[in-house]
């Protein structure tokens, strides 16, 4: 009842305008934010204290182009405008953001939303990029054509941000007078469906007119009752022998408006001498056919490099500090199976996946300079001429990249793409992009492999690793296209964001969190499983005292798990240790480097504690030869770079799916071809001759 | 610290461990996940089919 007090905004506007960042602005909240459309997906809620002390609700809503939805997350937006939420109250004000810089393509969604019977205040985003690019905006003007408050801002500066809460504190708020006139004999129609639509005075207009909007197929499927759909056809076949489409009738009149009202305010204050923004300039190269993917290349190739020399040094420190404790742990607790616990259980395991903070750290230092420089939509573009020819949707970008860093918001970020087949496979695809929880293994297993090798050539590998996962996406997909979920594919309409300098406070922040989140994994989820893995490779023990450690090892639950797999992942190359690895790490790919942490320390108990590479290069074979050979750890990169392993991704597939089926088989399809992937290394690596 | 309070102290860890993944990964909104993303979404709203826009 409490909430019923508060004065509910609601922040909405096309994608990529800044309604993200004016949340975080007007709440201190820190939600994603990024230089490209579809960061938001799903409405984010908030408080803030309006200019009198009063709080308020404020909620963002994801980027929408138009209230004629056509993907799941712009009918978030629309229902919670329209009221369709149960047990949700309507928002008592609007904050519709525009792009200053492109008003005559956001005006037309602010212009739908003058229509809601809701106040609105337009809050008139990147006032500094319009003013780069010579537009003067006569914003009295404006404010008299469109009836409602403009604010101009600058949000990512925190400009404009007190005039906004100062104007959505007023009281009362008057509602919006102005709108697109639509044609009389199109209203009239509005008129009636609205009356027989059963919604609210408020919303029925615009309900009507959704209504009127749909197709056959849509009407089909939009389970109304049956009098009611036939007084909608009738209405729509009216307006079609009239002259009138139903569909192209309002949208163009709201257009010729928004038109109209965009020539009387939007002066040109002297082009530079040959038309060319700094963004042009930069695009000309980045997104050239031929320099775009080197550039793209380069940029990787740098942010391997560092994530192989900048971070080594606190990665050394963090080893050194871990096995310290290890140390220290074992003079303070006798001998035992809680010293064994904490030292070879939790130390190890959780100490061998913290090793990679620094990683994962300069991972998103490159990540958060890429997207809120706005090139992550430049790399979509030069991606999409790839995509486009396997049939993927060129919305998959956004859900590809974020695969980058962790496969669920990428997942999460599928809810753009308007057709059900296409989300689908991009879907089944999202989880073959090389994520942060990859880094590890792929660390570990460079550095086993190739000791000696330069921090470029690592970086070479690493690039390979991630190209692969990339190439593996596109084949997928290609065949899903062609076979499964066969669709035509759509054309991609990318509105490249002009390049902005990336805020330092803002990266700083990202990588403080993404931090966080991998300690806090650490600190959970990697540690019980550490617990539980530690109690599988330590019980039953066997009968004989004078056993070897290796004899405990072969002897426990993981170990006998390892050897019922070894035959079958021996072709691979890998042995049952391997196989236990693999087996532990379906939960989490980074598991599989804190196993093989446990395994050989526990191995290894009397000896000093090495360095977990120092012990896998070590590593021997029942024959004497070296386990971890080159082809085996290249094997083991391949099969990570394909295997699902992740039970939270397959958690999200089955919620975004809306069952089992899908999530199966996509930990089927990707396991047999992390097995396939890494057969072929391992036997075709021997036949050529490779160890 | 004894043999038995060791024992003690292993029995607890590993229950410990197995209730507080059991009940992570069987929680209804969430995944499980520690990726940052806001799992308040419930289910989401059908879009509408292919919907003309200008």
């Amino acid at each position: 009842m409490a909430d019923e007090l508060f004065r509910r905004v609601a922040i909405a506007g096309n994608p990529n305008t800044g309604k993200t960042t004016i949340f975080n602005a007007l709440t201190g909240l820190r939600q994603k934010v990024g230089n490209y459309p579809g960061v938001t997906v799903e409405k984010k809620t908030g408080r803030f204290f309006g200019s009198h002390g009063e709080a308020m609700e404020l909620i963002d809503l994801p980027g929408s182009y138009s209230l004629q939805v056509r993907s799941p997350d712009e009918a978030v937006a629309r229902d919670l405008l329209l009221g369709r939420v149960k047990d949700e109250r309507r928002p008592d004000i609007i904050i519709a953001v525009v792009d200053a810089s492109n008003l005559d393509r956001h005006l037309y969604m602010a212009a739908q939303m003058l229509e809601l019977g809701i106040p609105v205040v337009i809050a008139m985003n990147m006032a500094d990029v319009a003013e780069e690019r010579g537009l003067m905006i006569d914003l009295v003007e404006l404010k008299q054509r469109l009836g409602v408050p403009i604010i101009p801002m600058v949000a990512s500066k925190g400009t404009g941000i007190i005039e906004l809460k100062h104007a959505v504190s007023r009281t009362p708020l008057p509602k919006p007078e102005q709108r697109a006139q639509l044609p009389i004999v199109f209203e009239r129609e509005v008129a009636q469906i609205a009356k027989l639509s059963g919604a609210p005075s408020e919303t029925s207009r615009m309900e009507a007119m959704l209504y009127l909007s749909l197709d056959q197929q849509g009407l089909a499927e939009a389970r109304l009752a049956p009098a009611f759909r036939s007084a909608i056809a009738e209405s729509q076949s009216r307006l079609l022998s009239g002259g009138l489409d139903p569909i192209a009738a309002p949208v163009d009149a709201r257009y010729d408006w928004v038109s109209e009202i965009c020539a009387a305010v939007i002066h040109r204050r002297g082009e530079d001498t040959d038309g060319l923004t700094i963004s042009d300039r930069l695009d000309m190269f980045l997104t050239h056919k031929l320099w775009g993917w080197v550039a793209f290349i380069a940029m990787m190739t740098l942010m391997f490099f560092c994530i192989f020399t900048v971070a080594s040094y606190p990665m050394d420190w963090i080893e050194a500090g871990v096995g310290a404790l290890k140390k220290w742990t074992s003079a303070q607790i006798p001998p035992g199976l809680f010293q064994s616990l904490l030292v070879d259980g939790v130390l190890s395991g959780v100490g061998g996946v913290v090793v990679f903070l620094p990683q994962i750290l300069v991972l998103f230092f490159f990540l958060g300079l890429l997207e809120d420089s706005g090139y992550m939509a430049r790399a979509a573009f030069i991606m999409d001429r790839l995509m486009s020819r396997v049939g993927l949707h060129g919305k998959s970008f956004v859900p590809m990249l974020s695969s980058f860093a962790c496969a669920i918001p990428g997942v999460m970020a599928t809810r753009t793409i308007e057709s059900r087949k296409d989300r689908l496979v991009t879907i089944l695809v999202a989880p073959l992009m090389s994520c942060s929880a990859r880094l590890p293994v792929y660390i570990v297993m460079i550095a086993v492999m190739l000791p000696a090798a330069s921090a470029w050539q690592r970086a070479g590998i690493m690039l390979s690793m991630y190209s692969l996962g990339l190439i593996a996406a596109f084949a997928m997909a290609w065949l899903f296209k062609k076979t499964l979920l066969k669709s035509e594919t759509p054309m991609l309409l990318l509105e490249l964001p002009p390049y902005r300098a990336p805020v330092v406070r803002g990266i700083v922040q990202r990588m403080w969190e993404r931090g966080g989140i991998f300690l806090r994994r650490a600190g959970t989820v990697i540690l019980a499983l550490s617990i539980i893995l530690w109690a599988m490779l330590t019980f039953p023990k066997p009968e004989n005292p004078d056993a070897t450690q290796s004899e405990v090892l072969a002897h426990s639950v993981a170990g006998r798990m390892g050897r019922a797999i070894e035959p079958v992942i021996a072709p691979l190359g890998y042995d049952w240790k391997i196989g236990i690895g693999l087996i532990a790490s379906f939960a989490a790919r980074e598991v599989f480097v804190g196993t093989m942490g446990q395994i050989y320390n526990i191995e290894d108990a009397d000896e000093e504690n090495e360095g977990l590479r120092e012990q896998m290069r070590a590593e021997r074979r029942l024959d004497g030869t070296p386990l971890f050979t080159p082809l085996v750890c290249l094997s083991l990169m391949v099969f990570y770079v394909l295997a699902m392993q992740c039970i939270s991704t397959v958690a999200i597939v089955r919620r975004e799916t809306g069952g089992w089926g899908w999530p199966l088989f996509q930990i089927g399809y990707m396991t047999g071809l992390a097995y396939l992937g890494a057969l072929v290394v391992f036997q075709g690596g021997k036949l050529l001759g490779f160890q | 610290m004894t043999e038995t309070v060791q024992q003690i102290f292993v029995f607890l860890a590993i229950l410990g461990a197995i209730v507080y993944l059991a009940r992570r990964f069987t929680k209804k909104s969430g995944c499980g996940s520690d990726c940052g993303t806001s799992c308040a979404a419930k289910t989401l709203p059908k879009a509408e089919p292919h919907l003309k826009d200008k």
